[in-house]
């Protein structure tokens, strides 16, 4: 029984400031418990004693999956995608440090790790690694908190590092806040300069590489970037190194602050405007390691599309991207949430099941478990989302996983499109700002009804434009599971 | 207390027709002399009277049966349909055939079951029972709530929920799968999911099928099915179970039924008693009900009141309560009773208690009763009228107008130097002591700000039993010191640095387990990281007689040397990582920051300086091998040179002997240093050197002291060599 005090005995509450909302790491979209109609998380369990906070994946040719952890292990699993998994895990490597980059060719490892990029083989067969060949080591460190995130091979065999800067602020030791290029041979070539706190790295499926930038200094909100050959990312404090690598030209002007990426982009031509910006909070807060779609359908609609983890919310997102006027940029979607560690890295095993993995410590984290790998399995049943967006002229192609309701997909009000960017500055991170609220002048829904073509006046460039869809209806006359979206349009395309 | 009683609708009577009534259902929640609307409004609900008749009351709805033929055993099926009661006593389900003659009643079962049987799903599997699964599902039973409303094993008491003719029903596999997910299949939440894993499921599933036999399946035959589908839509099937459409208008609505009047179609086995509950419900229905009894429905229907007590209702029946257990007695009756429910509306935050409903979120970890989860679509309804219902007087509170003094504040408040709240409590999952009761950073989250400042000044006011102290007692401070000891002050501040979540700095007292690591089973254990002495770049080698090297890849040299165990390892796997390996000994002996080789013009040329972690001209560290038991050789380049650079361990004591092999004859005035250090000096036996801390090195060659600073250096001129081999000894005790 409660027995409370007089209400004559308390003093009434003074009239409080409005409180931010106690539930600092951001809201979830609540959306956790219909997704798992469409995508069932399972937890892969971890045989003690090993401890496994994933950084990397690869898969061998023989279809086992290798794990490479902040510990600096990796693991051989075996029997992680049967429908209620009891794997094993082999260590085959031990001692690294930080690993967060893991390919396989010709009989070899290539893990990326704190310190290099090291090629790792078994070469007396017994199942465990004996060699390790230091491939490149040709950045410095000035602190503990420098990683080094590596890609997979990419088309041409060369493996791209990004480099976190010192101390996540500076620029205290070679190249840090850069991104290398290690070729074949092992040379290194530096090939873009701004960095800040890089998480994932690879090719975006259409041959570009690119990268997971944090929300920070000069960068207002989190994104995913073109390592475009030559270009600067945003983040000035590692100018520095200009010199140390002569194939990129001159140190690019410094841009201004407080300003925006649209002008700045005129002023410094090398940067790199950012291709799709992850709205903070709404779209994770340290967007990280993300996988493209190889699947051919096994993981449902989303073939060819991006699938990219946050650490903080734990969660997985969508990504599209395309190339307008020589620019990449895109959209992001949500995608799964509730998984139940901090996601630093996703890997499709053979079948086509997601795999998650990452840790819980060193920076808050929804998922607050520890040693744990979880994965994603489509149930075949087919979620009514927004597939994809694409630019147009004067406008947006909205392509879905089902048929719309054609009426409610012709009805304009039916569409909620804001637009906003975010400062380009210094300071730490920004505010939404310049918001405006383009109009949709028309919603011409495709002859299979899987398309919507929108008709917009006041598109503006270099800003994310914020669609809210939960009015649509599929023509089974379900709502959307995940009602919104993000475009980042730096470039508009011309005329059709 | 007041325990909860099934109603037991005992005394059959002869309804509709010529029917074995058999045991009546079984309704959880309401007690013997409740309110006859009371009652009358769930049994409508629990019966589903409202999938036929509209009534304006939901309808729990009944099993799913597009999968059933996976689920359900063929000839389990067919018996259940034909006699619901006298298969599975105290079932909801009606007899649908009791106006068919004997025969014919067989022959619609018959054809009903082939008819599921034709819908989609995998065949009915059967599977042999494994007793250690039995084992560990009984223990599971008894302790993660199906004892809240089931029979404890050996037991029947009055008011459960039968679990009868399981073993002629499912297989190990199929029962397996609907406890994994039992919303999927019964979707109005009555068996609501105890969030299990597969493996718990299965063991679950082992242990209620303990004594099944496996038995062969019956033949489909698909003749059948189609006799079975039209049967299906005749008796209205579909009314209550998918797949098909349930028709409108297929009876008439609740209201305009004549009183008392049996259900012509279905046999619910319902002796007067309920009867009388029915109609008394259905005269009151245009009475709209009030909130109080809306949520006390809620709560009676999904039976929350099995493990929540909400006013002087519900909670653990006597003979249920030894099956509520905890994995901490030291937190008291809290630890192993699911929380009273009355004020909860006051208490949490409408997010978070949605969350707990649907979700069946849980923050407390000590707790073996698990909170199930609902699912969507069955409780939305319930945190608005908790909130609605509930509140409390609003408490004093005082805003610290400056988020900073209130944060370090409460930051210091929550510490072991102050009030201590991590001695009970964990933070980010972490705590001063074993007790680890409820999570402090997500208590934001989930709790009213209103009900923060009242829980804490007057705890014993909620729980008379919380071992939970007041800090405040009498209104007054036990620490007047921090913010001039004004309470409303005090408890703000710490709401203020909770409510920053897990990005809350940790207060002091919160203790972090060692992380010990080193080698194991004969081999040596590396691992690179960050070492004292040698930053980013160093390569740690622990081997299993007792010594330990650092060893630098950007110098290419040996960074220490200790003996015992290998490291404790919080510094680099615990928070960022922003430490160094913990060399686990007093004694190490650390070498000269700089390149180990170096060409000098004469005995007088200083030895080239490098700062701590700068890259040594000249080297490239190119990687290393690991022998059988995993200890290394290094690899490096220096000037032309490739050098490989192993380290042996030796059978009797922390001693290790290293040996450099040169890819050619050193070019001359190349010189090797092994030590340098004030202390250094030459040992008695020839060709030895002593170093602090025991250290012995011999090289198998003559070395040379010179002076360099305050320290003595140790080289070797490497001229002509190929090779050298150094024993490094810890001089035993």
């Amino acid at each position: 029984m409660i027995r409370l005090p007089h209400p004559g005995a308390v003093c009434l509450a003074f009239l409080l400031p409005s409180m931010a909302r106690a539930e600092p790491l951001g809201d979830e979209w609540g959306t956790g418990e219909r997704e798992a109609d469409y995508y069932k998380i399972t937890e892969i369990p971890v045989p003690a004693p090993h401890f496994i906070e994933a950084g990397c994946f690869a898969t061998l040719p023989d279809g086992r999956i290798a794990v490479g952890t902040r510990r600096g292990d990796i693991f051989l699993v075996e029997g992680l995608s049967a429908p209620h998994p009891l794997p094993t895990f082999q260590k085959y490597a031990a001692g690294l440090d930080e690993l967060l980059g893991l390919d396989w060719k010709a009989g070899a490892f290539y893990a990326t790790h704190a310190t290099e990029l090291t090629r790792i083989t078994d070469t007396d067969g017994d199942g465990r690694a004996d060699r390790f060949e230091t491939v490149n080591d040709s950045w410095g460190f000035a602190h503990y908190h420098e990683f080094a995130m590596g890609s997979k091979f990419d088309r041409e065999g060369n493996i791209w590092i990004t480099l976190g800067l010192s101390e996540s602020y500076h620029s205290k030791a070679l190249f840090r806040g850069w991104a290398l290029k290690i070729t074949p041979s092992g040379e290194e070539i530096p090939v873009c300069s701004g960095l800040r706190s890089p998480l994932g790295v690879g090719d975006n499926g259409h041959g570009a590489m690119i990268y997971a930038e944090s929300q920070g200094p000069w960068n207002g909100s989190c994104s995913l970037k073109h390592l475009k050959p030559g270009g600067f990312m945003g983040h000035p404090a590692s100018f520095n190194w200009y010199e140390f690598a002569p194939g990129m030209g001159p140190c690019p002007v410094e841009p201004n602050s407080p300003s925006r990426l649209e002008p700045e982009r005129l002023r410094v031509k090398e940067l790199v405007p950012y291709a799709v910006v992850f709205p903070f909070r709404r779209m994770g807060r340290s967007i990280s390691g993300f996988v493209v779609d190889d699947t051919g359908g096994r993981f449902g609609p989303f073939a060819g599309q991006i699938f990219i983890g946050d650490y903080t919310l734990s969660i997985m997102m969508r990504a599209t991207m395309e190339e307008i006027n020589g620019v990449w940029q895109g959209a992001c979607y949500p995608f799964r949430e509730g998984l139940s560690t901090g996601i630093l890295n996703c890997h499709f095993t053979p079948g086509g099941q997601l795999l998650t993995g990452g840790t819980n410590r060193g920076w808050p984290v929804r998922g607050a478990k520890e040693n744990i790998l979880e994965r994603l399995d489509w149930t075949g049943r087919m979620p009514f989302e927004v597939k994809e967006i694409n630019a147009r002229p004067d406008g947006f192609l909205l392509t879905f996983t089902q048929p719309v309701d054609r009426a409610v997909a012709a009805a304009v009000t039916n569409y909620q499109l804001t637009t906003f960017t975010h400062i380009y500055q210094a300071g730490y991170g920004s505010p939404e700002v310049d918001q405006t609220t383009p109009t949709i002048s028309a919603a011409e829904v495709s002859t299979d009804a899987r398309q919507v073509r929108l008709r917009i006046a006041g598109m503006v460039r270099g800003h994310v434009h914020d669609f809210n869809l939960g009015a649509l209806r599929s023509s089974g006359g379900e709502a959307p599971l995940h009602a919104s979206a993000y475009y980042t349009l730096n470039e508009i395309p011309a005329a059709e | 207390m007041a325990f909860s009683r099934a109603i037991l609708f005992a005394l059959p009577v002869l309804v509709t027709a010529l029917v074995n009534a058999g045991e009546p259902p079984v309704i959880q929640g309401v007690h013997e002399g409740d309110d006859a609307v009371l009652v009358g409004r769930v049994l409508l609900s629990e019966l589903n009277c409202t999938a036929c008749h509209a009534g304006g009351i939901p309808s729990k709805g009944a099993p799913e049966l597009g999968q059933a033929k996976s689920r359900i055993h063929p000839a389990y099926l067919e018996a259940f349909i034909a006699d619901p009661h006298g298969t599975k006593p105290g079932t909801t389900m009606p007899n649908l055939l009791g106006h068919l003659p004997m025969e014919e009643r067989a022959a619609a079962a018959r054809a009903l079951s082939h008819f599921i049987r034709s819908l989609d799903g995998p065949d009915f599997e059967t599977a042999t029972i494994q007793p250690e699964a039995v084992a560990r599902g009984r223990n599971l039973y008894h302790k993660v709530g199906c004892a809240a409303c089931h029979d404890p094993e050996g037991k029947s008491l009055p008011d459960s929920s039968p679990l009868i003719g399981m073993a002629d029903k499912y297989s190990p596999t199929s029962l397996t799968a609907f406890l994994e997910n039992p919303l999927a299949v019964r979707r109005g939440g009555r068996m609501p999911d105890l969030r299990l894993t597969h493996w718990e499921a299965a063991d679950l599933a082992h242990y209620l099928l303990r004594d099944q036999k496996p038995k062969a399946n019956p033949p489909h035959d698909p003749a059948q099915a189609g006799k079975g589908r039209i049967l299906f839509n005749q008796l209205g099937c579909a009314q209550c179970h998918q797949p098909g459409e349930p028709k409108t208008g297929f009876a008439m609505p609740l209201t305009a039924l004549a009183p008392a009047k049996s259900c012509p179609t279905a046999d619910f086995a319902l002796s007067p008693l309920p009867r009388s509950q029915l109609t008394a419900a259905r005269k009151v229905l245009d009475v709209p009900v009030d909130p109080a009894t809306d949520l006390q429905l809620s709560l009676i229907r999904l039976n929350c009141v099995a493990c929540h007590e909400r006013d002087g209702r519900g909670g653990p029946a006597a003979a249920r309560d030894p099956f509520f257990t905890t994995s901490n007695l030291n937190l008291g009756e809290q630890a192993r009773i699911p929380p009273a429910l009355d004020g909860v509306g006051a208490k949490l935050l409408p997010q978070w208690l949605l969350k707990v409903l649907v979700s069946g979120a849980s923050v407390r970890p000590y707790m073996d009763t698990r909170m199930p989860k609902f699912g969507p679509g069955n409780v939305e309804e319930l945190p608005p009228l908790f909130g609605q219902l509930d509140s409390l007087p609003p408490a004093p509170m005082r805003r610290i107008q400056d988020e900073k003094v209130a944060r370090e504040a409460g930051g210091d408040l929550v510490g072991d130097k102050k009030l201590g709240c991590v001695a009970c409590h964990t933070f980010n999952g972490e705590s001063a002591t074993t007790l680890a009761a409820v999570e402090m950073t997500t208590l934001t989250e989930r709790l009213q700000e209103n009900w923060f400042h009242l829980y804490l000044r007057n705890p014993q006011q909620f729980h008379p039993t919380t071992i939970m102290p007041s800090f405040w007692p009498g209104g007054k401070a036990v620490r007047p010191e921090v913010l001039d000891g004004d309470p409303a002050h005090q408890i703000d501040a710490i709401w203020q640095f909770l409510s920053r979540g897990r990005e809350a700095r940790t207060p002091s007292g919160i203790r972090r387990e060692p992380i010990e690591y080193g080698p194991g089973s004969g081999e040596a254990v590396m691992l690179r990281r960050q070492y004292q002495g040698i930053g980013k770049r160093g390569i740690g080698v622990g081997y299993p007689s007792g010594i330990n090297l650092s060893f630098d890849a950007a110098q290419m040299r040996l960074g220490s040397l200790w003996k015992g165990d290998f490291g404790e390892m919080s510094g680099v796997w615990r928070g960022q990582g922003s430490g160094n390996v913990g060399e686990r000994s007093r004694d190490v002996v650390r070498f000269p920051v700089g390149p180990a080789f170096a060409q000098l013009e004469s005995l007088e040329t200083p030895w080239p300086v490098l700062e701590q972690a700068q890259k040594a001209p000249g080297f490239q560290f190119q990687g290393y091998t690991l022998d059988n038991r995993q200890r290394p050789t290094f690899l490096y380049r220096f000037d032309g040179l490739e050098i490989s650079d192993q380290w042996v361990d030796q059978p009797d004591g922390p001693s290790l002997v290293r040996t450099l092999q040169l890819s050619q004859a050193s070019p001359e005035q190349l010189y090797f240093r092994l030590a340098a250090d004030p202390e250094l000096k030459a040992g008695v036996a020839a060709n030895t050197f002593l170093l602090p801390r025991g250290l012995i090195l011999k090289p198998h060659f003559a070395g040379m002291l010179r002076p360099a600073g305050e320290n003595t250096e140790l080289l070797v001129p490497l001229e002509g060599r190929s090779s050298l081999v150094i024993e490094y000894t810890f001089h035993h005790e």
